[in-house]
């Protein structure tokens, strides 16, 4: 069934449909999800609540990108509030003005496992974490991060140089076989 | 701009799936279900609002009726600065004559107001005396000022019926017939104020003329009344069909199966059960306007309770009284009789056409549509898994239905009551089940409907 026909019935709120539309994007939303969060049960919660609003707000939905992108972003607001209303999340999530951080440059090969960088990157502070996301992996400027966290740019882009850093460092110490073959280049 | 090391975090990440757990996507299923059913409930009322107010701003501001008033009120407005001189109260034929509009007013209002002929017979007398009298007070809006000599020679002398009235029996009874000078009044109650002094008559043109306006009011009033019908219903397959729902590929499922494993049937697969009309009936309060001589509308609130009858095998659960909306199942072998409950609060607006106008006995066909909404039910849905199955989900329900309502009356009316009996049958144009293969889809009523109404008293 293509996605036209799907969101149709699903707009129609016809129970197969919408079943079928989770289960289309649920592996891959919790992925999304799961990065954002420190557990699970949070990442679940946070999924639980996107797909209420991707299912309650499909008919704005323009087909003017891929669907999966659409709920993507839902899935990534609906995480960033979840971060600045959790209590466990909103006391770290506090982003000082620093001066910038030089900027590593190293563009190490990562040889990991999704699972196990997504591990990695979860163990950032709530901060990092939140931003390194934004950036690197869900690609927003740092001026739309700080829209999004109500920070300054000059902030997102410190902040990121930081996590980046300590992820790098992370990457290098990680235990993987052949990581000095494909590190540092 | 991105580095190689973003890209690779970023192509890495995209692989990242995690398969969440079951209770999920129940507690999403839930959450929108509750929405959609919020929502509903909110459309209903607000559909409901929308409509009492369409149709009351309709039933007050017909054409017909808002012209009746303004006519009336016109005529008012024109005459009265000019009835204060005296000549003019002589002149009520003659004016009376030039005013064929007026004259049609006073057809129409009898006509509208559905005066029997036992009623009309002394109120016809009395209507024909007022409006003569309030026509002697009233001026002609083409009229010159007061001053043709015409118009002066019947200063205080002639009365005459005007031609149009005599033409018309109910208007003719009024006494006014004078032409040797000399006021003849017939009636006692006359004299009062034609005998009196015409000028009298003259100087309070406002207040003859007003008593014309309590027959139009009478016309703008409301009955309200009460309306049960009895009668079956049933869920047909398809909208306006009055055939029940039907399997012809229910052979297909109950042909023996080679499957052993177990289930409520030991193999063998059942399709889904016919299905059969059983008893309903509506119940409620509801407004009736009458909007001219033939028409009217009402509006109302009603309790609907539907009902339709399906074979079912033994129970497949202990727990059909847990609460839980999915756990009660049934076999699909059609042992047991199951009769499914329905009940709808509905909002009913209809329009009634009635033959003939004038009688107090007389036929009437209605149409019309309503919202209703299903509160609860017992209602079960086909499925073909366990071998076919029946089995308990509410959620499947359509909630919010439109009807497509119809029939016709036999009315007996009397002075302040009204009471109309006649077959009735209404069409469901929403789908009641959202199920691929429970074929059971529109629901059809059909049954015997009383209404009595109650006419409000006059105060007057």
């Amino acid at each position: 069934m293509d996605h036209y026909k799907l969101l149709k019935d699903c707009i129609k709120s016809k129970p197969n449909a919408q079943r079928q539309l989770y289960e289309l994007f649920a592996d891959t939303m919790l992925g999304v999800c799961y990065r954002y969060t420190k557990s699970v049960k949070d990442a679940e919660d946070v999924l639980q609540e996107g797909f209420i609003k991707v299912f309650l707000s499909l008919k704005q939905y323009r087909h003017e990108g891929e669907l999966g992108a659409w709920i993507r972003r839902i899935m990534v607001t609906t995480a960033l509030n979840f971060l600045k209303r959790n209590r466990n999340y909103r006391e770290q999530m506090y982003f000082p003005p620093e001066h910038l951080h030089p900027v590593i440059y190293d563009d190490p090969v990562i040889m990991l496992e999704a699972k196990e960088l997504a591990e990695l990157i979860r163990q950032l502070p709530p901060g990092y974490q939140t931003i390194f996301n934004l950036h690197a992996i869900e690609g927003y400027s740092h001026v739309e991060i700080g829209e999004l966290l109500g920070i300054t740019d000059g902030t997102s882009r410190s902040q990121y140089a930081r996590a980046r850093a300590l992820l790098i460092s992370w990457l290098e110490n990680y235990p993987v076989a052949n990581k000095t073959e494909n590190y540092g280049k | 701009m991105a580095s190689e090391f973003e890209k690779n975090v970023r192509s890495t990440m995209d692989g990242l799936k995690v398969h969440p757990s079951a209770e999920v996507w129940q507690k999403v299923e839930q959450r929108i279900r509750e929405n959609k059913r919020k929502r509903r409930i909110l459309f209903f009322i607000v559909f409901s609002l929308i409509g009492l107010a369409l149709a009351g701003y309709g039933i007050i501001n017909l054409p017909g009726r808002s012209g009746l008033n303004s006519e009336v009120a016109s005529v008012r407005t024109k005459e009265a600065p000019k009835n204060s001189t005296p000549q003019n109260s002589s002149n009520g034929a003659k004016i009376s004559e030039k005013i064929p509009s007026y004259n049609k007013l006073i057809k129409t209002q009898k006509a509208a107001a559905g005066v029997t002929r036992a009623q009309s017979s002394t109120a016809n007398k009395r209507k024909s005396r007022k409006v003569n009298r309030s026509n002697g007070g009233e001026r002609l809006p083409e009229e010159p000022n007061n001053s043709t000599p015409e118009i002066a020679s019947h200063k205080k002398t002639d009365f005459k019926v005007d031609s149009t009235n005599s033409k018309n029996p109910s208007l003719n009874n009024g006494p006014l017939t004078r032409s040797d000078g000399q006021n003849k009044i017939a009636d006692p109650l006359d004299s009062k104020i034609i005998g009196a002094n015409d000028s009298a008559i003259s100087k309070a043109p406002e207040k003859l003329i007003s008593v014309t306006k309590p027959q139009m009011k009478n016309q703008n009033k409301w009955k309200w009344g009460i309306d049960i019908s009895l009668g079956a219903s049933t869920i047909t397959q398809d909208a306006f069909s009055f055939k029940g729902a039907s399997y012809s590929d229910a052979t297909a499922y109950s042909a023996p199966s080679s499957a052993n494993s177990g289930g409520p049937t030991s193999g063998a697969f059942y399709g889904p059960s016919g299905n059969n009309a059983a008893f309903a009936f509506k119940a409620g309060f509801q407004i009736k306007n009458e909007i001219s001589a033939r028409s009217s509308v009402r509006a109302g609130l009603m309790y609907v309770y539907l009902a339709d009858k399906i074979k079912v095998g033994q129970s497949g659960s202990s727990n059909q009284s847990s609460g839980s909306s999915q756990s009660a199942y049934y076999a699909a072998t059609p042992q047991n009789t199951y009769t499914e409950h329905f009940h709808f609060i509905e909002l009913p607006l209809s329009y009634d056409w009635r033959m003939p106008r004038n009688s107090n006995r007389y036929f009437s066909l209605t149409g019309g549509m309503s919202g209703s909404y299903l509160v609860s039910t017992n209602a079960l849905v086909y499925d073909t898994a366990q071998h076919g199955i029946y089995y308990k989900d509410n959620s499947l329900f359509t909630r919010m239905h439109f009807n497509l309502m119809g029939g016709t009356a036999y009315h007996v009316s009397t002075t302040k009551t009204e009471f109309a009996i006649g077959p009735q049958f209404s069409f469901d144009l929403t789908k009641l089940i959202n199920s691929d293969v429970d074929k059971r889809k529109y629901f059809l009523y059909v049954g015997l409907e009383t209404r009595i109404f109650f006419e409000k008293a006059n105060r007057k």
